[in-house]
């Protein structure tokens, strides 16, 4: 279980922390859904987990501290890629393979085979959906229990991310947690189990989507519905800069 | 030389491009330890014609190794240099086009990425260091072997003075 108690971060020169009192827990097996507006604190959170950035309260993994003894539990894949740009994909497989005692080559291999993706070509040369989905395969191969995906899937067309969607329930453990944040709200509902929404460095939401069904509301109201969205705004905004009414 | 890329691919950010650097800053340790001792030469022999041009005079003895030697490491210094600025580029490179410092500062080994980075230039600071240390002592040789005994400045000096100062 990786769980977060009172995790607040402040970044220096700033008026407002980036995350409050953030209190979390993934239980193993879950593919959870982070949402939240530009700014919202869903990357910071992801970087305190990993330790990347400094925070107070406390983050733990199975009950224990994270530190290089378990971190290799906790993969990452990001929109900024955490790849060697130099390196070929063959070549960050002996990389992950050297260093993660877990990678599963037989995941890899598959997924390169599915995703058609160039064994001897540095990933530079790689285009940016490919880049993003060879981001995502590394994380699913390292043979860690809880993947972390921050917007993995920026730049990549519908198609490639439908069959990204397919590819994950079909390929994940049971023991394997997936904690996703995207703006592809609608696109993930049918493959998350639950969404969590953060504002402001505030987790507003929290609900899987059992309770969604059986409330009968959709994913997409639950996000409107939590974060006071006012479907009028743009009308409103429209009709102060122009003068004219707006339908 | 496959073994040699191996080992250097072993030590180097994974995927940089070539070892031109190494080369180069490898190469820089002879050059710099020629110019060390061209420049104290040069000085040294300098000295030695004025010393035998000035026989006759009283108290004529032959400068202080110090003070000929002065300069002389600059060449040590620059690499030094270069070999620091080199150990920011290799740091620089984990956010190059991508955010791999990520990758590296969640690996079980801790050491992994200090071993990428630091490895090859401290071998080549720490040749860089004994090949200083050689050169001087083979310029501080020579000083006591070619200057006439009776033209060496006063002993502890000529000892302790070169070394301390150089």
């Amino acid at each position: 279980m990786l769980e977060l108690n009172n995790v607040t971060k402040k970044y220096p020169g700033t008026k407002a922390p980036s995350l409050i009192n953030v209190n979390l827990t993934l239980p193993r097996g879950e593919i959870v859904g982070l949402f939240g507006e530009n700014g919202a604190g869903k990357t910071t959170l992801m970087k305190c987990i990993f330790g990347f950035l400094q925070y107070e309260g406390k983050i733990t993994l199975d009950g224990e501290r994270i530190t290089r003894k378990n971190i290799e539990k906790l993969s990452f894949a990001t929109c900024e890629h955490s790849f060697f740009p130099n390196l070929t994909a063959a070549g960050h497989r002996d990389f992950y393979k050297s260093n993660f005692k877990n990678f599963s080559d037989k995941r890899f291999q598959g997924l390169m085979d599915f995703f058609d993706l160039p064994m001897h070509k540095a990933l530079r040369h790689f285009s940016t959906g490919q880049q993003n989905q060879f981001e995502v395969i590394l994380s699913l191969c390292q043979g860690a229990d809880y993947i972390i995906m921050d917007e993995p899937f920026a730049g990549n067309d519908v198609f490639n991310r439908e069959d990204f969607y397919k590819v994950l329930l079909g390929i994940l453990g049971p023991n394997e947690t997936v904690l996703i944040s995207t703006h592809l709200i609608e696109e993930v509902s049918a493959f998350i189990n639950r969404a969590v929404l953060i504002k402001k460095g505030r987790i507003v939401g929290d609900i899987t989507t059992d309770e969604l069904e059986e409330n009968g509301t959709s994913l997409i109201d639950y996000v409107k519905e939590t974060y006071h969205y006012q479907a009028d705004r743009v009308s409103k905004a429209l009709n102060a800069i122009t003068g004219e009414e707006q339908i | 030389m496959n073994r040699l890329v191996q080992l250097y691919r072993r030590f180097s950010p994974p995927g940089i491009a070539g070892s031109t650097d190494v080369v180069l800053l490898a190469a820089g340790i002879p050059v710099a330890a020629i110019f060390c001792y061209c420049s104290f030469s040069v000085k040294y022999d300098r000295a030695l014609t004025d010393l035998n041009d000035n026989l006759l005079l009283k108290n004529n003895v032959m400068p202080p190794f110090r003070e000929l030697f002065k300069g002389s490491m600059s060449g040590f210094g620059v690499l030094i240099l270069l070999i620091l600025v080199w150990i920011m580029i290799r740091y620089v490179f984990f956010y190059r086009e991508s955010k791999s410092i990520y990758l590296m500062r969640r690996l079980p080994k801790r050491s992994e990425l200090y071993k990428r980075i630091l490895v090859i230039p401290a071998v080549l600071l720490g040749l860089s260091a004994i090949t200083a240390i050689i050169t001087v002592l083979l310029c501080r040789y020579y000083y006591i072997h070619l200057t006439p005994a009776n033209q060496l400045p006063a002993h502890i000096e000529m000892i302790y003075g070169g070394i301390i100062h150089a």
